[in-house]
């Protein structure tokens, strides 16, 4: 699996509001419930203007949903 | 399952199924390298290549009813890219299949041996680009 150095915290974000799915999220983002599916999973990371706006659709910083982890970095 | 990835499912399924079911019904080993013209093969041809775009059709056609939201939707960075990513992976294997045909002409094989070499190739070369879509959207992509 392509899994990448880039872990997310979508799937907390949405159970702190109210259990949004992924679905209302994707169509909040413009995406398909399939691609958030993979960006939740590590299977796919996003672009930097899908990432800003996942972080605006959840009112948070780009940091509060991504962080990268330099050490696993090649 | 996105509409994309049942899309590339029934592509990669057919293009197997077809060109499986057409080499099995010819009267002559298909991969001889010097085939006499046969007109039974050439009909066998066309009734594969109809009844494909046929089943394709109607496949995607009962896909779309079933999920109609999914069907209408754009397709969005990831599935753009792993149809760029397949699609590259499908004209290097068409390119060197097609480039190789050189060899057969120089291993005996004549006009028609050398255009049903090209169609395997091209079919081969779907065939792994689907086969691509489908792994990309199981395994996940990278940039």
């Amino acid at each position: 699996m392509s899994q990448t150095t880039i872990t997310n915290s979508i799937r907390r974000l949405r159970f702190e509001r109210n259990e949004m799915t992924q679905q209302d999220l994707a169509e909040r983002v413009g995406v398909t419930r399939q691609t958030i599916n993979a960006i939740e999973l590590g299977k796919y990371s996003p672009s930097l203007e899908v990432a800003f706006r996942i972080a605006v659709a959840f009112g948070v910083r780009l940091e509060d949903v991504f962080s990268y982890d330099a050490g696993n970095a090649r | 399952m996105s509409f994309r990835e049942k899309s590339a499912w029934i592509m990669l399924i057919m293009i197997v199924l077809m060109t499986s079911l057409w080499t099995a019904h010819m009267p002559w080993r298909p991969l001889t390298l010097a085939p006499d013209p046969n007109p039974i093969v050439f009909h066998g041809l066309i009734l594969a290549t109809v009844g494909f775009v046929v089943i394709v059709v109607v496949a995607h056609i009962v896909i779309a009813v079933l999920a109609p939201r999914d069907a209408n939707a754009r397709a969005d960075e990831r599935e753009r890219l792993i149809g760029l990513k397949a699609t590259r992976i499908g004209a290097y294997v068409y390119a060197a299949l097609s480039l190789s045909s050189i060899f057969i002409i120089h291993l005996g094989a004549n006009e028609i041996g050398l255009a049903y070499f090209l169609l395997y190739s091209f079919a081969i070369a779907e065939a792994v680009n689907y086969a691509a879509r489908v792994v990309y959207y199981r395994r996940g992509v990278g940039a």
